[in-house]
């Protein structure tokens, strides 16, 4: 090879390579792609102050502008050390599990220059105080119960004291937040200030990975990439969470390129999925939320009381006249065809569950299976429950029964909400179902305000709820469900009123266990699971399944089923180009 | 005139009070409050529901809570030893339910102008929260208003010159036609033909009343209206469509009463042309009638918008009275219910006004 053509050569592979990495370069400037569109089906947000969010709406963006407490690693699913975005670097347990001692990092900063410190959750604590006046978001004023004390005795460091010893304590103390303390400070005076604070809509002091642009109600918020975000490089040139009417026009904003990404409607699974296997789109299918469950109402709908008095003594709830009696329900359970509700509601993709213990929880309890489809089994029960046909017209009478009439039919009010379509068909397969064993449910799909109305004053029959879980799980929230301590009328979620003092032993133990050791609290909870099973409280239905798609032009797409924002846990890396 | 629009003015307040007991009455009495879905919490306690319920009002009685709305609840509880906390109360509690004192009423009422906060948006204040949606409503309104009363009357009087003529015959059938789709359903069959990406016609946007954002300046804001246009057309042309209709024919029976008039005999014998005959001395005179028609097209937009704001995405007031509605949002609730009230009110004045300046024969004196 001659010079000229060494030096043609190398002038090749030089230019090959420019254009190789500039791209490269663009990409890993802040700011250098296309934003983000995500769809907002709700209201409008109602606050960007993470002390007053009690709405979804709000707290999408809020996840984005301030940074989490304690952070979740999306390779396990769990609370982690020094997780990116997150303010808490490493943390140590007291002994008797009360104490928690958090290390902060020092590199984080708010977007005016200011350090993130202790101050600024410390900021959180003293502002959820009832003495303050603030109205304090719903889902936090239960700290009040869990926590004893915060205090931050330097910049970097938090120390959290449990009101009891607590499993589940890291939970609590992650759900604390990190507000820009000296901004709030100023811009409101005195806690309360901040109610009905315009100020709460234009958040100007962040820390996420991305700063607020503008809000337009009705229509969208608008983010910017937060070119300081000391985790990685944001992308995207910004965030828009657009309002969108229906799901029939979310879906067909994301076929015309308008959205980045979405949840499939469950009308239209069926079509995206074809979508995906064409490779039109990508796409991610999950089963970690969307369970449907059905909660009987055990105790007397005519007389709801607490499950425990003052004195904390146990109070008798009476019965409610067809589901005070397990048989009925078990009865119930054994003639709901999970088959036929799977082809008609989940369009085949839906899985069974025996209690609401997913199988990628760590306390999942292998082998206890749901009830199989036996309508001669449910019948058996019902006859022996002394509910008979005696004048075959289809509809059992009580003959003998435990808590009813004699003569009563078995008949009784089944309630879900209005607007979901795919609840609404699984109330009539049920409904068609239990009429073949004689069980005549009235089934009604009613307005949400009435539906949880009903459902929270304990004066229903029995009601479909879908239900999405919380992140990271750990089997005590849901299941403290059923304990007595949960029976409240108005407010608890043993609505049901459903009570087993085994039930409530192993719940205590599961969560006070010195230690916290999971194996021997994964078997208590596999009790716990037994008995609710076999007691069936609810009838867990089964979980759908979802698809989230996203444009085929999004570079960086890494969906993780164990990541805390399963297909969104890294979209500030996503690179979309111009089109 | 002046004596007239007075007189009308004093006659409206007992009409918009009355408006206000009903709908708050009727709000009320609706099942499922608006604490159920604000308090569904696994984790909520008793008494933080109480802690609620108090504090967004709904705890006491009807008629107090209709007096708060009206009249405050600053002369309900309040605070004589300046420490903070209420000393005396009238209609109310003075503590909570476990006895704690609780601090003095700061509501002034919508008589003095405070419309209070919303239920469902993290205590906002109401008057912001309707108001900065107005532009929205009214860009769309008035637009719709502009479209089905100009096509209305061209189509009418066209009609009514061409009368039994395939003209006037096709626009009847259309008439019942548009008269009688619902708007919603109007809505979507355009949204899937002209903005549908899978149609071939797909030349609209799907929604919304600006683009989500300017490609070559990411922080740029909402155009104006005329770089927008494209926007609005779909939403506009539904809601004008029934107006349209009932302009159109109503329009075509006035012109033809007229056509037998004596001065349209008289404009004939002189001379004139066809046109000058129809439009000038024709249908000013018929358009006469139609003038009483503005004052309920204003309150039948403000109705219909409501559905095709939702619809369309536009970032209108029906679009919150739809969301306030689900939330049970009573303070949104009524100040949309007050505002309509009053623009129905102003609309059958404005109507009034114009039916005088249009016609001088008419006096209200």
């Amino acid at each position: 090879m001659n010079k000229l053509s060494r030096i043609v050569m190398v002038g090749l592979c030089l230019a090959l390579f420019a254009a190789l990495s500039i791209p490269v370069a663009a990409q890993e400037e802040s700011g250098s792609g296309q934003p983000l569109i995500l769809p907002n089906f709700g209201a409008d947000p109602a606050t960007f102050n993470p002390i007053l969010s009690n709405d979804g709406t709000s707290n999408a963006i809020i996840t984005r502008l301030f940074p989490a407490f304690v952070g979740i690693d999306p390779d396990s699913g769990y609370f982690a050390p020094g997780a990116n975005g997150a303010l808490v670097l490493d943390w140590e347990v007291s002994p008797d599990n009360l104490v928690y001692t958090f290390t902060l990092r020092d590199d984080l900063f708010w977007s005016d220059g200011v350090p993130v410190t202790s101050a600024d959750v410390k900021y959180f604590w003293d502002a959820m105080q009832p003495e303050t006046g603030v109205n304090v978001s719903g889902s936090f004023t239960t700290l009040l119960d869990l926590i004893a004390s915060v205090e931050a005795p330097d910049p970097t460091t938090v120390v959290v004291t449990l009101a009891n010893p607590d499993c589940n304590g890291l939970d609590s103390a992650a759900t604390l937040q990190v507000v820009p303390a000296h901004y709030y400070t100023q811009i409101f005076p005195e806690f309360a200030d901040m109610n009905d604070s315009e100020e709460n809509l234009n958040p100007q002091v962040t820390a996420g990975t991305f700063t607020f642009l503008d809000f337009r109600p009705g229509e969208q918020v608008r983010l910017r990439a937060n070119p300081n975000y000391p985790d990685g490089t944001v992308i995207p040139v910004g965030f828009i969470y657009k309002n969108v009417a229906d799901q029939t026009v979310q879906s067909e904003q994301f076929l015309a390129g308008q959205l980045t990404t979405m949840g499939v409607p469950t009308a239209r699974l069926s079509e995206f999925f074809e979508y995906v296997d064409n490779g039109d789109y990508f796409g991610h299918p999950s089963t970690r939320a969307n369970m449907r469950f059905l909660g009987f109402n055990i105790g007397d709908p005519n007389n709801p009381q607490p499950g425990l008095d003052e004195e904390g003594n146990v109070i008798e709830q009476g019965f409610h006249p067809i589901f005070g009696d397990v048989r009925v329900r078990q009865a119930l359970n054994y003639a709901m065809d999970f088959e036929g509700i799977n082809a008609g509601v989940f369009g085949g993709t839906g899985i069974q569950m025996a209690t609401h213990s997913r199988p990628d929880d760590w306390a999942y309890p292998e082998g206890i299976e749901p009830y199989p489809f036996d309508q001669e089994q449910a019948i058996a029960l019902l006859e022996e429950a002394g509910w008979t046909d005696s004048d075959g017209d289809g509809v059992r009478e009580c003959n003998g029964c435990l808590y009813a009439e004699e003569g009563a039919l078995l008949e009784f009010d089944l309630n879900t909400n209005a607007g979901n379509t795919s609840q609404e068909a699984l109330g009539v397969v049920l409904q068609d179902q239990w009429a073949q064993v004689g069980a005549r449910a009235n089934f009604q799909a009613i307005d949400f305000n009435v539906l949880v109305d009903n459902f929270t004053a304990q004066t229903f029959d029995a009601i479909m709820i879908f239900w999405g879980f919380g992140f990271p799980f750990d089997p005590d929230g849901v299941t403290a469900t059923f304990s007595v301590t949960s029976d409240l009328p108005g407010s608890g979620f043993n609505t049901g009123s459903y009570y087993n003092e085994r039930v409530e032993e192993l719940l205590n133990e599961a969560r006070t266990l010195p230690g916290c050791d999971r194996e021997v609290r994964r078997e208590m909870y596999r009790e716990v699971y037994e008995i609710l099973r076999e007691e069936t409280p609810w009838i867990w239905i089964g979980i759908g399944q979802t698809l989230t798609v996203t444009q085929p032009n999004v570079e960086g797409w890494d969906p993780k089923p164990t990541a805390a924002n399963e297909a969104l846990w890294n979209e500030e890396t996503w690179f979309i180009p111009a089109p | 005139m002046i004596k007239y629009l007075l007189r009308r003015l004093i006659q409206a307040i007992p009409i918009v009070f009355g408006v206000t007991v009903i709908s708050y009455g009727l709000m009320a009495i609706t099942p499922g409050g608006p604490v159920g879905a604000l308090a569904f919490n696994s984790n909520l306690r008793a008494a933080d529901r109480e802690r609620l319920e108090q504090r967004l009002g709904v705890n006491d009685p009807l008629p107090v809570q209709y007096l708060r709305w009206l009249l405050g609840d600053d002369w309900m509880r309040w605070d004589t030893n300046d420490d903070g906390l209420a000393d005396q109360a009238f209609l109310i509690s003075l503590t909570d339910s476990e006895g704690n004192p609780l601090p003095p009423g700061d509501r002034e009422g919508v008589l003095r102008g405070d419309f209070g906060t919303s239920f469902s948006q993290s205590g906002r204040a109401v008057l912001p929260y309707v108001t900065e949606r107005i532009p929205a409503s009214l860009e769309l309104s008035i637009s719709a208003l502009i479209v089905g009363l100009v096509t209305g009357i061209v189509i009418g009087i066209l009609a009514a010159v061409n009368q039994n003529g395939w003209f006037d015959q096709i626009t009847r059938v259309l008439a019942v036609v548009f008269d009688a789709v619902p708007g919603f359903f109007l809505a979507l069959l355009l949204l899937l033909i002209f903005a549908s990406p899978r149609s071939p016609l797909s030349i609209l946007p799907m929604a919304d009343r600006c683009p989500p954002y300017d490609p070559m300046d990411f922080e740029a804001t909402c155009p104006p209206i005329h770089e927008r246009l494209d926007h609005l057309l779909l939403p506009t042309l539904v809601l004008a469509t029934g107006g349209i209709s009932t302009y159109s024919r109503y329009m075509r029976t006035t012109m033809l009463d007229v056509v037998s008039q004596d001065y349209m005999r008289t404009a004939r014998s002189k001379g004139l042309s066809n046109r000058v005959v129809w439009f000038k001395h024709g249908a000013r005179n018929a358009l006469i009638p139609v003038a009483t028609f503005l004052g309920p097209a204003i309150a039948g937009i403000w109705g219909g918008a409501v559905i095709i704001e939702t619809i369309f995405n536009w970032p209108g007031v029906g679009l919150v009275a739809t969301r306030a509605l689900g939330a049970r949002d009573y303070p949104v609730v009524m100040a949309v219910t007050l505002f309509g009230a009053v623009s129905t009110i102003i609309g059958y004045l404005l109507s009034d006004i114009l039916y005088a300046v249009i016609d001088p024969r008419i006096r209200f004196d």
